[in-house]
């Protein structure tokens, strides 16, 4: 062992002096251009690599605010279109405006129920174009974690049809912070509504506020906030 | 040409590679310049997503105060949003024959020393 060592030092120093009587290059310049290239090296991959996390994050954070634009959407749909037809309340009891505030202490809430005319047929034997009872519900994450899921049910009011109500759909998950405040004509503010019954009896609110937080893949949380007019809240 | 002197064990000259590596790190920047463009738009696209939220936000709030409100108002969004402050205008159309106003919120932040607004204008019936 040893000596094939001393054999292949012996045989490299011979080489380089070989080379370098050659014209070629000498043992310093090789190293000169070695650590040149080192340097050249090691900056490229601090910027690709400084950039690649960079990219990472937008892309979490996309993919966050891509969730947060759909709920908005849905929700903006939905509530924009909520329907309250005030005089004939009690012949309707199926056009209703409910909102069940979460238990105390919580940022969350349990069942957002409205008759809306933004009914999406879903399902086949569906046709569409009616109203629609359309519900949001917010349930505790299965795994670990304070996140929460929005799932959307919707239910046609009128369609004969024999599957009438659409499986949950799951709008987002690892919401935090989910609140909803209601505003009536003289922008008294309500945590909850009911238009079934009490001083909100088939009234629909003028305005909403919505505000929740999603925990992003980072652990970071990105707020969101936003806000609809309802055209026939009165 | 370059392939003979190669067979003939000349090796690159010093011009050569310097020219090399100069196409070579024009085309990394150029890689990377449109790296760093996609990411710009990909932060613009998600702020503009936030932002337009809380124009919306205020918008609603505003609309339904419009016949109590000033001329001018400005405020802030608390303490989920400290970057971002709102201001607001009323003005009349002037078209003969119309009771509208015209509500304009815009939505103001910085982004490193600039200053960016996001605007939102509607028209609404004052009768």
């Amino acid at each position: 062992m040893n000596v094939t060592a001393c054999r292949m030092i012996k045989y490299k120093s011979f080489e380089i002096n070989i080379r370098s009587n050659d014209g070629g290059y000498t043992l310093l310049e090789i190293l000169i251009a070695l650590a040149i290239a080192t340097l050249v090296v090691s900056i490229t991959y601090a910027s690709f690599s400084a950039i690649t996390s960079r990219t990472q994050a937008t892309e979490r954070s996309s993919r966050v605010h891509y969730a947060a634009g759909i709920i908005m959407d849905r929700l903006f749909l939905d509530l924009t279109c909520a329907y309250m037809r005030s005089s004939e309340l009690e012949k309707d009891p199926d056009v209703f405006f409910q909102f069940q505030e979460g238990p105390s202490g919580t940022d969350s809430w349990q069942r957002f129920s409205f008759t809306s005319t933004a009914h999406l047929p879903l399902s086949p034997d569906d046709p569409g174009g009616d109203l629609g009872q359309i519900s949001y519900e917010l349930l505790k994450s299965d795994t670990e974690g304070e996140g929460y899921l929005l799932y959307r049910t919707d239910e046609p009011l009128f369609a004969e049809t024999t599957t009438r109500k659409s499986a949950p759909l799951l709008l987002s998950q690892d919401l935090i912070k989910f609140s909803v405040e209601f505003f009536d004509r003289d922008e008294n503010p309500f945590k909850a509504w009911d238009s079934t019954q009490g001083a909100q009896l088939g009234r629909l609110p003028t305005r909403i506020t919505i505000a929740f937080a999603i925990k992003g893949e980072d652990g970071l949380e990105y707020p969101f906030m936003t806000g609809y007019t309802l055209p026939l809240g009165q | 040409m370059w392939f003979k002197r190669l067979s003939k064990k000349e090796g690159f000259t010093l011009l050569e590679i310097m020219i090399a590596v100069a196409i070579l790190s024009i085309a990394l920047v150029a890689v990377l310049q449109n790296e760093s463009r996609i990411l710009t738009s990909t932060y613009e696209s998600n702020t503009l997503t936030m932002v337009s939220f809380l124009a919306l936000q205020k918008m609603s709030e505003l609309e339904s105060k419009l016949g109590k409100v000033d001329t001018e108002m400005e405020g802030a969004f608390g303490k989920e949003f400290p970057l971002f402050t709102w201001k607001a205008e009323v003005k009349d159309i002037p078209v003969p024959g119309i009771q509208a106003k015209l509500l304009r919120v815009s939505i103001l932040w910085k982004e490193g020393e600039k200053d960016r607004a996001f605007t939102l204008d509607r028209c609404l019936s004052t009768i």
